[in-house]
């Protein structure tokens, strides 16, 4: 059971389903409202579960916990590892590896049947290691990518742990970095003196800047990069999310005209990564509390106030544009493709990791309350 | 005893203060503990706020008690300035108390009898009344009718609205001997630290004991004085407490010189041990409906993250109750100094154990209402500097 299409993941092995980060599953779902089954996790999650194509679950938490569960629920296996853990995971479907990264600075690669690990390595630092960015493995290199609190994005051998690449991450990085399926991965960086830096990295190392967004009033500093670029292949678009002073500039940077094609300014800033639904529409999660469904040219297509007064994680969409969004309130939301939202779920803290779906359209909450609650698919996939 | 007859006697050194607080009979030292009250509460709305605040007061025990009669002092985290944010998300979601926290305390202390509220902290703005609280959110408005009336917000940046200072000794004072402070903490029966939940890079947990950092007034160990005192200053107290290169300019000599330059985990842990020895905090309630992890505030730049316990935390001992919190930010209370989650220096609640202000061991310690298991919300980390030449 492999992926719809680089653009729809049905198989999400990392955060927003597969490399592109479009928070697009490639089925249509529809849910009962009734949790078919509650992981219970060692500690709060922030990190978004991910699956096999089995659709086994591997959930990482704060309590520096990695587990794996059945697609039943029944629990597989529990890891200890060093270190908290906010980062999403990201499963190699392959080998049948997940990989964790933690806030003490540890990578590691567990076995996706056990939990045994195979390798695990720290990152070198003179202060803070810490990987607070979601992790990528790169299809066409075949290279781990994470960034630190070092400073540096790091390019790791999957089956050895070794680095291989290495490039500059900027200032206190928690957005973990995209690729397209040439093998071109896409990222952001805070530079003191600079500014915001869109850029990418060719499968050889090759760095190019994309757009470059002048420092702010406040400084680089203070500019949060939490967001992961979205590539929406199939109209050959990034999308950043760059954030500076209180808001945010959405920049739209088109592969096959090498340039910024057009730019929206959103009033606070983004850390929730944005999805792209299947009709182009940019889907973004604003500190204002508020959905923007955001069209071609920056044109305002919907605006959906979830009530809450700020959003932490990213939408995520299915094929006939419904878009599911979990708010720190613990509400999750169901909008319809105009816009029209309701709640359709409530647990008692709040949600601060992205959705997702496994393989079968089931979709997974993971929340502050030591558990990701499970919302049956009812399609009968 | 009320406070008015604690500060006279206090060269008789530390002790157990407040009635509810039991003593601990251990070898080494006798260091109080109370009860520490977890409520879970997500939302900024003030009936709901009020009645999960009354539930836990009542699982603490006689907050009535306390206060009946009596003139109450709220020293509130506002620190810094309100004109900021975090990437666009206000003050009062991120780095100070929220006003709906304060409104509901103190309504509930106002149910209890308490004759007049006051609340302060230190802000760096020219007005020294409800003008200076605005900008956080606070409308006294709202207070005095939720309170009857009985609200009063100081900014106790000077001596101001006191025609003096008051100096309060530290019994087993390391870094300080005394505090040269704005007589809002002196001329009151009951002190509460109404604190955020947050990490701290200096000292690791910020709770009701940091809370007092803003005790101190800017006008004589602010930034901005050069050589005296200044009524008109507005600074913080970054050379005087935090890197110690120079001493404050308090009409006496106030510090020991025992401080290490440069040293903020050396020194900032060590200052507030020595306000809570000098400013006995009868009550502590602590806002962790929403907040920041990783450090302190806006001015630590990206590396803070808007994140959401969607608890409050109450207690009678300040130390009980900022070593819960600590325990359910994810972080052992005890832990040794430069470890997590006091990676940059001391582990000040220890140090407070040593001097016998309360109990920071988590399994000495009893939980009412929300179970630490259920209530644990773990922080991302404390950021971890550099560590000084030679450590």
């Amino acid at each position: 059971m492999n992926s719809v299409s680089a653009q729809t993941q049905r198989v999400w092995t990392m955060a927003g389903g597969g490399p592109g980060r479009t928070g697009a599953f490639g089925l249509r779902v529809r849910f009962g409202l009734k949790p078919i089954h509650r992981l219970a996790t060692g500690g709060a999650v922030q990190a978004a579960p991910v699956f096999d194509p089995t659709g086994r679950v591997f959930v990482a938490d704060m309590s520096g916990t990695v587990q794996g569960f059945e697609r039943n629920g029944k629990l597989l296996w529990r890891r200890e590892v060093e270190g908290s853990v906010s980062a999403t995971p990201v499963v190699d479907p392959v080998f049948r590896r997940v990989f964790v990264g933690t806030h003490r600075g540890w990578l590691y690669c567990l076995s996706c049947l056990d939990g045994a690990i195979v390798w695990s390595t720290e990152i070198p630092s003179r202060t803070d290691p810490r990987i607070a960015s979601d992790l990528l493995l790169e299809r066409k290199t075949g290279l781990l990518i994470a960034s630190s609190w070092g400073g540096q994005f790091i390019g790791f051998q999957p089956e050895s742990g070794k680095a291989k690449l290495a490039w500059n991450a900027g200032i206190s990085p928690q957005a973990g970095a995209s690729s397209d399926s040439s093998g071109t991965v896409y990222f952001q960086r805070a530079v003191a003196g600079e500014g915001l830096i869109c850029a990418s990295v060719a499968p050889d190392g090759t760095e190019r800047v994309l757009h470059k967004q002048p420092e702010g009033r406040r400084g680089a500093a203070r500019a949060v990069v939490a967001a992961a670029p979205v590539i929406d292949e199939k109209r050959s678009m990034v999308y950043f999310a760059v954030n500076a002073d209180a808001g945010c500039r959405l920049v739209a940077w088109s592969m096959g005209e090498q340039r910024n094609v057009w730019d929206v300014q959103l009033g606070r800033m983004v850390v929730g990564t944005p999805a792209v639904r299947s009709d182009g529409v940019v889907l973004v999660a604003v500190m204002d509390g508020v959905l923007y469904g955001i069209g071609n040219g920056g044109r305002p297509v919907f605006q959906y106030n979830s009530g809450a007064e700020y959003l932490l994680a990213g939408p995520v969409c299915e094929p006939q544009g419904e878009v599911y969004l979990a708010d720190p309130l613990g509400r999750l939301h169901a909008i319809s493709k105009s816009g029209k939202g309701r709640v359709i779920f409530e647990a008692p803290r709040s949600f601060q990791a992205r959705l997702a779906f496994d393989p079968f359209g089931n979709l997974h909450a993971a929340c502050t309350d030591h558990s990701i609650y499970v919302l049956p698919n009812l399609t009968g996939v | 005893m009320t406070r008015r007859e604690f500060l006279a006697g206090i060269a008789a050194g530390a002790a157990a203060v407040g009635s509810g607080v039991s003593i601990a009979s251990e070898s080494d030292v006798r260091v109080p503990r109370g009860t520490v009250s977890i409520g879970f509460c997500n939302r900024y709305e003030y009936r709901g706020v009020r009645s999960v605040l009354a539930r836990m007061f009542s699982e603490l025990g006689d907050v009535g008690g306390l206060v009946r009669g009596k003139h109450v002092t709220v020293k509130v985290n506002l620190v810094n300035t309100s004109q900021e944010d975090v990437g666009g998300v206000p003050v009062w979601l991120t780095v100070t108390v929220h006003p709906v926290v304060a409104m509901a305390l103190g309504s509930l202390l106002v149910e209890f009898g308490a004759r007049r509220v006051t609340f302060c902290d230190q802000l760096p703005f020219r007005e020294l009344g409800e003008e200076a609280f605005a900008g956080y959110g606070y409308r006294l408005g709202e207070f005095q009718s939720a309170m009857d009336g009985r609200a009063r917000f100081v900014n106790t940046r000077n001596r101001m609205p006191y025609g003096e200072y008051s100096w309060v000794k530290v019994p087993n004072g390391e870094l300080a001997f005394a505090w040269e402070v704005n007589k809002t903490y002196v001329e009151t029966d009951v002190l509460v630290s109404l604190a955020k939940l947050k990490n701290h890079v200096s000292a690791g947990v910020t709770g009701g004991m940091k809370n007092l950092f803003g005790v101190p007034p800017s006008s004589l160990y602010g930034d901005d004085l050069t050589d005296h005192p200044d009524e008109g200053a507005i600074g913080y107290r970054n050379a005087t407490m935090h890197n110690c290169t120079r001493q404050p300019f308090t009409s006496g000599r106030s510090f020991t010189g025992r401080s290490v330059e440069g040293d903020h985990g050396y020194n900032v842990p060590r200052f507030i041990v020595d306000l809570a020895e000098a400013f006995p905090i009868s009550l502590v309630v602590i806002d962790g409906i929403s907040t920041i992890q990783t450090a302190e505030g806006w001015w630590n730049g990206s590396m803070v993250s808007v994140t959401r316990p969607g608890l409050l935390i109450a207690g009678r001992n300040a130390v009980s109750t900022d070593a819960v919190a600590a325990s359910v930010m994810g972080f052992n209370p005890d832990a040794p100094d430069r470890t997590p989650p006091f990676s940059n220096g001391s582990n000040y609640l220890a140090l407070a154990r040593q001097r016998g202000l309360g109990e920071n061991r988590i399994d000495r310690i009893e939980i009412a209402g929300a179970s630490l298991d259920a209530a644990r919300f773990e922080f991302h980390p404390t950021y971890r500097r550099k560590a000084p030449a030679g450590q």
